[in-house]
């Protein structure tokens, strides 16, 4: 049998994780998606990558071949592969940040991202429905029992309260249980566009000040901002999986475009991981 | 429903249709009014006022900016003044005013959150629509 883990990944920067190049080629610096959310996800090959790269560096490459896989030999037969004993699957969204207008910044989730979590954690609370929050949600009160909250491009009824931190991660300390919301799986796709960490960049000339028109000038970046919180599983076959020595926390790089200050997270292990 | 849209998209490009036929010149509005909102309220609603008469077509671009506003605003439950105000009646510049800073904080931040998305739309149509 397999060993269940898994990773809480905050981002401590904006995170890019996709095809970062080729703008010309009609490229927009996307990040990549689930399809059925279109919430930011970052590829279980990407995980893997990073953490067989940094074994690699710490322990040598015979060393971070057995957990992951010796790489293709050319000559040996079948390639000279071997199977990893560690498997990673993609990280989802958990909570994301999302401005709103006159009050601190709220954490928004949809069912079917907490119900992956649930999964993947062996969660026994129940999924909390649609527009859920915690009764200390900061809000508008309307009339006698409603309470609306503000975005910049909508507004939104709480329907439910509900106390939602027991889906709280361990290895996300920025999360406030009283800044929570659940929001419906058809919303979360265009709030998420809402809340991404978008800009207009330019290359500049290397001697000059000045933008270098001659290669594209212009490149657009998105990102999912800090402070969001993503989870991924880990199967096992073996125990002593120790990618971060004694410790449960680790801070690691992901993705893209790291030279611009993306990519940085703290990466949290759970379950029976070693 | 628990999410409503404001539809700013929609709103913003009705504005610049309608600035576009008043006079082709006012679009160019739309760029000072994005940058007037970070100046907060009080000066996005009093610019129309100072081009009253003498640049109609601009006064009422900015007007009727305004009044988009305070209607977007009021299907979220969040009432705007909007009182029709001449640049030369200096008591009802001052009771409009008046009623604009007594605003809540949070109305505020609000409404000029809203402000800032629906200019942004209204520049992205302008680039779209500008001869």
């Amino acid at each position: 049998m397999y060993k269940r883990a898994y990773g809480i990944i905050e981002t401590l920067a904006p995170l890019h994780v996709g095809a970062s190049a080729g703008e010309e080629t009609g490229n927009l610096n996307l990040i990549f998606r689930d399809q059925f959310t279109q919430t930011g996800v970052i590829p279980g090959s990407s995980i893997r990558g990073r953490f067989r790269a940094d074994m690699r560096q710490d322990e040598g490459d015979s060393f971070a071949s057995r957990w992951y896989g010796h790489h293709v030999v050319e000559g040996v037969r079948d390639g000279g592969t071997t199977e990893a004993l560690v498997k990673f699957e993609y990280a989802s969204l958990l909570w994301l940040p999302v401005f709103c207008p006159g009050q601190p910044v709220v954490w928004i989730t949809c069912p079917w991202l907490l119900k992956r979590y649930q999964q993947i954690a062996g969660i026994s609370e129940p999924l909390p429905k649609p527009y859920t929050a915690p009764k200390t949600l900061q809000g508008r009160q309307v009339g006698t029992n409603r309470k609306i909250l503000f975005f910049n491009l909508g507004f939104m009824e709480i329907e439910h309260e509900a106390d939602l931190s027991p889906w709280i991660p361990a290895g996300a300390p920025n999360l406030k249980s009283d800044n929570l919301l659940v929001v419906a799986d058809n919303d979360i796709a265009m709030l998420h566009d809402m809340a991404l960490y978008r800009q207009s960049r330019v290359k500049l000339l290397d001697e000059m000040k000045k933008v270098d028109t001659d290669k594209g000038a212009f490149f657009n970046v998105e990102a999912l901002p800090e402070s969001s919180v993503m989870v991924f599983p880990i199967a096992l076959k073996e125990t002593g999986w120790k990618p971060f020595g004694d410790d449960a926390t680790q801070e690691l790089y992901f993705g893209g475009l790291e030279s611009i200050g993306f990519g940085r997270c703290r990466v949290t292990l759970a379950g029976a991981y070693n | 429903m628990a999410w409503n849209s404001y539809g700013l998209d929609r709103e913003a490009q009705r504005l610049v249709l309608a600035a576009k036929q008043r006079d082709e010149k006012s679009l160019n509005q739309s760029y000072k009014m994005r940058m007037a909102v970070a100046y907060g309220l009080e000066r996005f609603w009093g610019e129309h006022l100072r081009l009253q008469g003498k640049e109609q077509t601009k006064s009422d671009y900015w007007k009727e900016t305004w009044d988009a506003l305070v209607k977007v605003m009021a299907q979220a439950g969040v009432t705007l003044p909007n009182v029709s105000v001449r640049s030369d009646n200096t008591k009802a510049i001052q009771s409009m005013s008046e009623q604009l800073w007594q605003l809540s904080l949070q109305d505020q931040r609000i409404a000029m959150a809203v402000l800032t998305q629906l200019c942004d739309c209204i520049v992205w149509w302008t680039q779209r629509y500008k001869a």
